[in-house]
């Protein structure tokens, strides 16, 4: 029954997405819709380190970044198509991904945050002092849009579509993961690593493979970001961009599918609500999370799923009475 | 034949000698219990046995290998899998999906098959789950249908002990070690449970147990070490073992003739 039902919702959902742009006609707004698709994606990438395997990290910006200037700069002094560069964006951002969590995966808690954020800096820094290149503090402008077969993405619209398209996918493929083997064994780290290692799961290996992942999540989501806005600068890749990215998978719920969509949806919304209010945001934002550790310590879907599994076990409990 | 051979083994925590000189060897197949009281270095020995330790002095056999030098999940491959003392389920994880991850080293499917979903990642995921339902069956965790959907950590303590058996056998190990399995079990449970190790040791999985409950271990064992302050004071069958005299004393102090 919970599946079918599941299935008809997932069906409206997809077509209510679908039909954004015909009710959205500012583009503006478009564009908001556009980057929550794209920051899902991020965070999707986020949660399988942080909340499915229970690793902190405060890098995201700094993969987020590397895939941006890596497919921009691909797209513009080559001829290389689009979709190539962006997908090379990705795969550059998952390659140093694994190569900093090989060493820095004997850490845990703080010293994990540390390194993860000296990474996000190490990267902003390269790309304000890339000379040329990166275009330092100025970035890089007029960045190439995305063309699939001759047609050319020219509008927020149609990359509003590219972008849904791209969540689907890597929803699908988050899913996947998470409930695999591979899945399985990067919970199990998180929730007990001696028992994990006395399982056969290689501790050690299984953080460096959720980075990796991550990498490629938050890579290939800094593509589609360069590629949306045309230009890119060393400002948008700080540390205050990891934070608000963890702070909307904590606030939707880390180690659930829906969570980091739901927590991208609010925290955008909220973002551009307060927008007019300028520095506000980053005390609201600090509020956020003081009020999500303290009274919504799984955040939103975390709290719903815990509602849902304690009905459950009451029904059995009642089943088995009378039985 | 001989299964597990521990070999004069030594066990040194900074200026405490946890296990001095121990030998004994578990034949294929039997139950095997280590008894002893409290400190006496059981856990220890287990540690040691699992990979989670590693032996100050001596050696460990396991199947014709020695095991220096290998990490637990290399043992969890050669066929030691383990129950904890201190129950460490994965608690935020379903009781099925507990009993397919012990099953990780006997599984393949890497990260891109399991990412696409490839039918060879989906065909092996429902062949270790139809293994993971028949395991809970046999360890008796099978009978309420949508108890395998609940959290780890939401059920009863006794049944979170069944639990890490049936995870531990997913691996298909040729030796089980089980830590104190009966800690904070009601007497049904305790029942149900020497039937569960008896079932286990006649599918041919060896098993060792270190246990308090004298009742238990008596009526499972089929072979007994007794340790006392890191030292093997005595190794036998249970009906000898109740009747020792340097058993007696390391159990109930000096004098206990008298009584």
């Amino acid at each position: 029954m919970g599946q079918i039902n599941q299935k008809y919702v997932l069906a409206v959902l997809l077509v209510a997405l679908v039909c954004v742009p015909l009710i959205l006609t500012n583009n503006y707004l478009l564009l908001v819709a556009t980057l929550i698709g794209i920051y899902i994606i991020v965070n999707c990438g986020l949660d399988i380190v942080f909340g499915y395997s229970g690793q902190i990290t405060l890098g995201q910006a700094g993969f987020y970044a590397i895939g941006a200037y890596s497919s921009a700069i691909l797209s513009i002094h080559t001829e290389i198509p689009v979709i190539f560069c962006m997908i090379f964006g990705g795969l550059l951002s998952s390659f140093l991904g694994m190569l900093v969590a090989i060493p820095s995966v004997k850490l845990v808690h703080h010293f994990l945050a540390m390194v993860t954020i000296g990474f996000g800096e190490i990267i902003r820094l390269l790309a304000m002092n890339g000379g040329e290149l990166t275009g330092a503090a100025d970035g890089i402008s007029f960045i190439p849009k995305l063309n699939l077969f001759g047609y050319v993405f020219e509008t927020v619209g149609s990359y509003y579509y590219f972008v849904l398209a791209c969540v689907v996918v890597f929803l699908v493929i988050k899913h996947n993961l998470v409930t695999s083997r591979v899945g399985r064994a990067f919970r199990s780290i998180r929730d007990d690593n001696a028992a994990a290692a006395a399982f056969g799961i290689n501790v050690r290996r299984m953080k460096v493979t959720a980075f990796t992942v991550e990498g490629f999540f938050g890579g290939f989501g800094g593509a589609l970001y360069a590629h949306l806005v045309g230009f890119i600068s060393p400002e948008t890749f700080a540390l205050q961009q990891s934070v608000i990215f963890l702070t909307m998978v904590l606030l939707g719920g880390s180690g659930t599918l829906w969570g980091p969509v739901i927590g991208t949806v609010l925290i955008s919304i909220l973002f551009e609500a307060l927008q007019p209010f300028g520095q506000v945001q980053m005390v609201v934002y600090g509020l956020i999370i003081m009020v999500v550790i303290m009274f919504l310590p799984r955040g939103i879907a975390g709290t719903l799923n815990d509602r849902f599994n304690r009905q459950n076990s009451k029904k059995l409990e009642l089943s088995s009475d009378a039985s | 034949m001989t299964l597990l051979k521990v070999d004069n083994v030594t066990k040194r925590f900074a200026g405490l000698t946890a296990v001095d000189s121990c030998s004994f060897s578990v034949e294929q197949g039997a139950v095997h219990a280590l008894i002893g009281p409290n400190g006496a270095g059981k856990t220890t020995m287990f540690n040691m046995i699992g990979g989670a330790l590693a032996v100050s002095d001596g050696a460990i056999n396991f199947d014709g290998q020695d095991l220096a030098g290998t990490l637990p999940h290399d043992r969890m491959k050669m066929g030691i899998a383990r129950t904890f003392q201190l129950i460490s389920l994965f608690k935020e994880m379903n009781v099925i999906e507990n009993v397919m991850a012990g099953a990780y080293c006997r599984t393949h499917s890497g990260i891109l098959a399991s990412m696409l979903n490839l039918p060879s990642a989906r065909r092996e995921a429902e062949a270790t789950k139809a293994r993971a339902l028949e395991l809970l069956d046999f360890v008796g965790l099978g009978d309420s249908a949508g108890a395998g959907l609940m959290l780890a950590g939401s059920l009863s303590y006794g049944e979170q002990r069944i639990l890490e058996i049936a995870r531990a056998l997913a691996g298909d190990p040729k030796l089980i070690l089980l830590d104190e399995p009966a800690a904070g079990m009601n007497p049904t449970e305790k029942i149900r449970l020497s039937d569960t190790i008896r079932q286990i040791a006649n599918k041919g999985v060896t098993v060792l147990i270190v246990e308090h409950d004298m009742q238990l271990v008596m009526g499972v064992a089929d072979k007994i070490t007794v340790l006392d302050h890191g030292v093997r004071i005595a190794e036998g069958l249970p009906k000898d073992i109740q009747n020792d005299p340097e058993v007696i004393r390391a159990y109930i102090g000096e004098g206990a003739e008298q009584c």
